[in-house]
């Protein structure tokens, strides 16, 4: 849409399940404009090496960063823009803290707790920086919380270590909080956040203590997108019903114990290219799956060793 | 309680309340997050490192741990209201 808007040339590299589990999602960046590649492809260098050692991978987002970064690095007037886990989308995303913030304080309302979904980490990173800042700064106290997959558990499993960002290992390396470049998550995984790491300013406020994580598993996830939907009027993306579940058992633990909290949540994403997997949920045939600490451990054998 | 005061069941900002800058927690950040690493040298990553990849502007803001409010271009502004 910004590229449009800009009339800038823009090429994205889809991760190959996404492309054909959300081909709406596909036809909207088409109709914008963008010409979209499923990930790992034969375009490139990486990509044919990635599809010649893994044949008939679904693809990770550390696989299409690989192929992107590779492009743009070898083609006259390209860069490389992404979506999330670096500081500069966070800072980009950020816009909606200070909406949220700048609402509530509209009718002078505190917030006593933050929850988002965290998959790269730029939105949550985003909707709480502003109250992050007032917390850091000792003005405030929140209670924060991330909320990620129990399928690709950054946060709440992974390893605080300096790791590739990407799967072709291209990439600077950045520490956070990871599953291992080589994690692909399973592909009966719908919701998003499939990213292997974390935004390295989350990792660090996670790592001092500043902000909570909770993984929940997809099923319960939809449960509460199904709630939501029904009580509320709108049908949220599987990535902000993540935010949605541990939303709906705080504020029945509130019920439980008669305290009064306020909660804000982000609401990231509309569901309406997502109804493959509500379908699956509404068809009772989705089912979640957690990694074995055993295939964990596989994809943290292969971080870099660093020592600084 | 006046009735000014009476929370509506969605709030909504005007154009003139979008946000003029950007915020970056890093600023009040005590511990810095760790910065990005070369693969090859295992130094942190510089402007022109990093120059290839991204556009020089944005590398900018990736690299400032230290500025607290970054402004959003007038161009990106116009598009915020439109959207």
């Amino acid at each position: 849409m910004a590229s449009a808007y800009f009339g800038i040339d823009c090429k994205v590299y889809m991760v190959k399940v996404s492309y054909e589990q959300k081909p709406f999602r596909r036809e909207v960046m088409r109709t914008y404009g963008a010409s979209v590649t499923p990930s790992p492809s034969m375009e490139t260098e990486i990509g044919r090496k990635i599809n010649a050692e893994h044949p008939g991978t679904t693809g990770s987002l550390g696989c299409a960063i690989s192929e992107a970064v590779e492009v743009a690095t070898h083609t006259e007037g390209y860069r490389y823009v992404l979506g999330s886990v670096l500081n500069q989308v966070l800072l980009h995303q950020t816009v909606i803290g200070l909406e949220a913030k700048a609402a509530l304080d509209k009718y002078g309302i505190k917030p006593d707790m933050i929850i988002g979904c965290a998959g790269g980490g730029s939105n949550l990173g985003g909707l709480i920086s502003p109250f992050m800042g007032e917390k850091l700064r000792g003005e405030n106290d929140y209670q924060i919380i991330a909320v990620e997959p129990a399928s690709c558990p950054s946060f709440t499993r992974g390893k605080y270590a300096y790791d590739f960002c990407d799967t072709g290992m291209v990439c600077p390396l950045a520490k956070m909080y990871t599953l291992g470049s080589n994690f692909i998550p399973s592909a009966n995984h719908a919701g998003g956040l499939r990213y292997h790491g974390m935004s390295p300013i989350l990792s660090q406020l996670y790592d001092d203590g500043l902000m909570e994580a909770r993984s929940v598993e997809q099923t319960s996830v939809f449960e509460a997108a199904q709630q939501f939907a029904r009580v509320e009027g709108i049908l949220p993306a599987p990535e902000s019903s993540h935010a949605i579940r541990v939303v709906i058992d705080e504020a029945l633990k509130c019920k439980e114990t008669g305290e009064e909290k306020t909660i804000l949540f982000g609401l990231t994403g509309t569901g309406y290219f997502d109804m493959v997997a509500y379908q699956k949920y509404n068809d009772g045939v989705m089912t979640d799956y957690i990694p074995t600490d055993a295939e964990l451990q596989k994809s943290f054998d292969t971080l870099p060793k660093v020592n600084i | 309680m006046g009735e000014e005061k009476r929370i509506p069941y969605k709030i909504y900002l005007s154009e003139d309340e979008i946000p003029r800058q950007w915020y970056n927690v890093r600023a009040d950040m005590k511990n810095k997050p760790a910065p990005l690493l070369n693969p090859g040298t295992l130094k942190p990553m510089t402007f022109d490192d990093l120059r290839p990849v991204f556009c020089d502007e944005l590398i900018k803001q990736e690299l400032d741990d230290t500025t607290p409010y970054i402004d959003i271009p007038d161009e990106i502004m116009d598009f915020y209201k439109m959207y």
